[in-house]
């Protein structure tokens, strides 16, 4: 395989990843799959494009109001549509999850309306690229790789060395032992939705570079995330990382072998097999008795 | 974790995503309301979410500025010329039950102001109901083809006159071996075999096609294929927006030195000159239908940027979209009143010699009962260039089409 798809691989596994390890963190901390992270990270890169095309705004400023206006949109949607379903029905996860596939289809109906419906120009905070090889490498994929493996770094240290990410941990193992010991349950799951969302915001506007953002790219964008952490699991913080490594590469391999028309097929695969006979992915969580 | 239910969720997921989808904008109605009696009612179907969302929108300011322009001087007959809505989102299975819709509420004429692959499923009604049917800016010919076609009309050129220009551009040029890169949007595939066949046919060899998902992410791999097959020229066939700018980006980073053609799309689509990189598309040859030595072209461009607001670049859809409501009028004057449908019909096929406002200055639009394409000859069509910022500029010195 040439140089130039290796690059598109890490940079599309970074992409994934970083939607992947929100999905970890809402699943490690409130059981629940966060399809709504794809749309937070397109509201997230809309922002600020729309920012910066419409309004001028430097592109570092609008790019963090757009991190915090996803993280923001992430825990409304905890305290606002998850919780009370939550509590309603006693726990019970389906109902939730279709409530967030709502929250979904709203957030890019809302992107639509309140951005437009054309695509925007991503801003790029790093503009230059470099020739390595023969294959071309922008400043703004050599950012997000960073961001990535930053991202996962702190996440695994948080989680590991700190007293809330220990605590999210316990709460997603078993939320009514945790409340029983008196953890905050709600304040846990509100860090894990406000982390998740400003993950998603971070991939989306260092990804919208690549060829602008339009209000349905949420859509694809949860896919490929929701099918990262399917395929690496909840064992470990890495995890998620893995899976979208696995996942972005054999797409490119096989659009480059076969073609396109065979990328759908290979992606449905490897879905059907990991849910049919790995369903918790390649590294699974040990419970300890 | 206490519970870890992907397999159960996997239902409930599809559940929700389909309501989702009902939800989320394909088949919604933005009409002002039904007809009034006194009105000539113009109905569009148009896309305001869909893939042709990208163009549909410089079409329908075409479309009302004839409107506008048309009701200022007094209307068809002493009456208004009144458009109402529908939006297929370019979901071909909602065209005719939205073209019946605005039959309902009262529409005269239809306006398919979305993808080619909706006029083709819309144009059904067009004849069942025998309603004068107008799509002013599908390139498809299966759009008009017989049988079916008595009462749908386009204006033309067409995807074969795109071909036999791209190809008469090419052999011209000297240009051997052709890789096409398309998305696989049905409206682009439908144009695919007429226009790759048109260049064929003058002798060029196919070297490469390769199918670019529209909602893609990321199109190296099809790139790479394309550059280890050698082609010394690459068309590119999308409806334009993200999917042509990834590829634009990546063509430009990793065959730099291989001419690109591509369709009208990107020549009439500002917002997709700014999702390209840098300088992607510098030297870019593209089919558009804006000649700067076209004095028409030069006195609609001048009333749109009166006009001004969103969507008022000068674009060939815009153009269309004006020329094909003077269409609609001449073929209402003609025949009276929209009241008889046949002969509103009649009326249009009887339509010679128009002159649009766009294409070259000898380009004109002529109807008949077996000619559904307005343009007479290739002239319709502009090769044009694109320069280092990004923007159209020159003609494409190399070749022009001719009537």
């Amino acid at each position: 395989m040439p140089l130039q798809l290796w690059i598109s691989v890490v940079e599309l596994s970074c992409f994934a990843g970083l939607i992947a390890l929100g999905f970890f963190l809402v699943l490690r901390g409130a059981d629940l799959f966060m399809f709504a992270l794809g749309p937070l990270a397109m509201f997230g890169a809309m922002f600020g494009a729309y920012m910066v095309s419409r309004n001028g705004w430097p592109v570092a400023l609008a790019v963090v109001v757009g991190v915090v206006i996803a993280s923001g949109l992430s825990v409304a949607s905890e305290l606002l549509v998850v919780r009370p379903i939550h509590r309603r029905t006693g726990g019970e996860e389906n109902p939730s999850i279709v409530a967030i596939v709502a929250v979904l289809f709203l957030l890019e109906q809302l992107a639509g309306t309140l951005f437009g419906r054309r695509p925007l120009p991503g801003s790029a905070l790093w503009r230059d690229s470099f020739t390595v090889g023969g294959a071309v490498i922008s400043g703004q994929a050599i950012l997000l790789v960073a961001v990535c493996l930053l991202a996962f770094g702190g996440v695994a240290w948080w989680l590991r060395g700190s007293a809330t990410g220990r605590m999210l941990r316990a709460v997603g193992d078993n939320e009514r032992a945790a409340a029983i010991l008196g953890i905050p349950v709600a304040k846990v799951r509100m860090v894990a939705f406000a982390m998740a969302g400003a993950l998603a915001g971070i991939a989306g506007a260092l990804f919208a570079t690549k060829g602008g953002v339009t209000f349905t790219s949420g859509l694809q964008w949860t896919l490929v995330g929701f099918l990262a952490v399917i395929v690496g699991g909840l064992g470990s913080v890495w995890a998620p990382l893995v899976g979208a490594v696995i996942v972005a590469l054999l797409q490119t391999w096989t659009v480059y072998k076969f073609g396109q028309a065979m990328e759908d097929y290979v992606t449905f695969a490897v879905a059907f097999l990991f849910f049919a006979l790995r369903p918790k992915g390649i590294f699974q969580t040990k419970v300890r008795i | 974790m206490s519970r870890y239910p992907m397999r159960t969720t996997a239902g409930w997921i599809a559940i929700a995503a389909a309501a989702g989808l009902l939800l989320s904008g394909c088949g919604s109605d933005d009409n002002a309301g039904g007809a009034g009696g006194d009105d000539i009612v113009l109905g569009m179907i148009t896309d305001t979410s869909g893939g042709a969302s990208a163009y549909a929108p410089y079409t329908t300011v075409g479309i009302q500025l004839a409107v506008d322009e048309i009701n200022a001087a007094g209307g068809v007959d002493g009456k208004q010329l009144k458009v109402i809505t529908e939006n297929d989102g370019s979901d071909t299975t909602q065209t005719p039950t939205l073209t019946r819709r605005l039959l309902e509420n009262g529409a005269d004429v239809i306006l398919m102001n979305s993808g080619s692959a909706s006029a083709i499923s819309g144009r059904t009604v067009c004849v069942e109901e025998n309603v004068l049917c107008v799509a002013p800016t599908n390139l498809s010919a299966d759009i008009v083809k017989a049988p079916g076609n008595e009462n749908i009309y386009i204006l033309g050129p067409t995807s074969e006159g795109i071909g036999e220009s791209f190809a008469a551009g090419m052999s011209k040029a000297g240009y051997k071996k052709l890789a096409v890169i398309a998305d696989d949007v049905p409206t682009i595939q439908g144009y695919v075999p007429a226009l790759v066949g048109a260049i064929t046919d003058a002798g060029i060899k196919e070297v490469a096609q390769e199918k670019i998902a529209a909602d893609a992410s990321d199109v190296s791999a099809q790139i790479a294929r394309v550059k280890a097959a050698g082609p010394d020229v690459v068309l590119v066939m999308s409806l334009g927006g993200q999917t042509e700018a990834l590829v634009q980006n990546a063509l430009h980073q990793q065959l730099p030195d291989v001419q690109r053609f591509s369709l009208a799309s990107i020549g009439n689509q500002p917002t997709t000159w700014d999702l390209a990189d840098k300088g992607a598309l510098e030297g870019l040859v593209y089919v558009g239908s804006i000649d700067p030595g076209n004095e028409r072209t030069t006195e609609f461009a001048d009333k749109l940027a009166k006009k001004g607001g969103d969507h008022s670049e000068l674009t060939a859809y815009g153009v269309q979209g004006y020329d094909s409501v003077y269409l609609v009028k001449e073929a209402l004057t003609k025949a009276g009143s929209a009241d008889d449908k046949a002969k509103l019909n009649e009326t249009f096929q009887q339509i010679s010699g128009y002159q649009p406002h766009y294409g070259q200055k000898d380009f004109t639009l002529s109807y008949g009962k077996d000619k559904h394409v307005g343009s007479d000859g290739n002239c319709g069509l502009v090769l044009a260039t694109f320069g280092a910022d990004n923007k159209p500029g020159d003609p494409w010195p190399v070749y022009q089409p001719s009537c």
